[in-house]
């Protein structure tokens, strides 16, 4: 949240979202009480989508899924 | 000439003989006086010898029994002492024996328990090593395996597998 009472959603993608999916994006931090998204691309989480809003951290990614499997292993 | 002399002895015996009762009682009074003599000089020495000899004797024979009695209870006494030790001494080599025995099982025993705990801690030792090492080899599997999957997928995930795979996320979660 910044000085101005606005929430900034994070959002970590393995590759350049199109609209379609950035519009999809959007709408799910705004349900959250987003104000703003901010985009980071980062190959090493191989897939899928990370999002942090405030201390929340919504984990959908490839690497944290083999992360799950390993730990179950 | 017989007769004549067995008249004259009857009448006068000394006389037919030609003795004279003077010379007779001279030799009575010297056979009286070799008597008295003989019996002051030689019969009571010799009685008064004879009678400490027997004394002698019979004191050496006192001594004698009084010696075999102390020989036979020294004898006696030695026998029982030996006896005595005898026993002692089959007691202490008993004794001994036991403790020496007991002392062998002890070693023995302490030796076996040794033994078996150094077996198990070596078998746990072993076993302990044998998971982690088996750890160590899931681990490394698991993380080979992982890296390999990671670099799979991130050849293989296409960008349409992608957004779908975001698509799912997001609805996914606007439903919890």
């Amino acid at each position: 949240m910044n000085t101005h009472g606005e929430k900034t959603a994070r959002v970590v993608l393995a590759r350049k979202p199109d609209a379609d999916l950035v519009q999809k994006i959007v709408a799910f931090t705004e349900s959250r009480g987003c104000t703003h998204v901010r985009y980071t691309i980062d190959p090493k989480i191989v897939g899928g989508i990370i999002i942090y809003i405030g201390d929340v951290i919504y984990d959908g990614s490839v690497r944290s899924r083999l992360e799950n499997i390993k730990h179950s292993l | 000439m017989d007769m004549l002399f067995m008249a004259g002895l009857l009448a006068n015996p000394f006389e037919a003989l030609g003795l004279e009762w003077q010379s007779i009682v001279l030799h009575l009074f010297n056979l009286v006086i070799l008597t008295v003599g003989l019996y002051f000089l030689l019969f009571k020495p010799v009685k008064r010898m004879v009678k400490e000899r027997q004394a002698k004797i019979k004191k050496i024979e006192k001594e004698n029994t009084e010696l075999n009695d102390e020989v036979k209870k020294m004898k006696e006494s030695t026998e029982a002492v030996l006896s005595d030790a005898k026993k002692e001494a089959a007691v202490i080599h008993e004794n001994a024996v036991k403790v020496a025995n007991q002392k062998a099982d002890d070693i023995v025993s302490s030796a076996r328990k040794e033994a078996k705990s150094l077996i198990e801690r070596t078998e746990q030792e072993m076993e302990e090593e044998h998971r982690k090492l088996q750890k160590d080899i899931e681990q490394q599997i698991t993380d080979v395996s992982l890296a390999v999957a990671e670099k799979i997928l991130s050849r293989e995930v296409t960008p349409e597998d992608d957004k779908k795979m975001i698509e799912e996320s997001l609805a996914q979660w606007s439903k919890e």
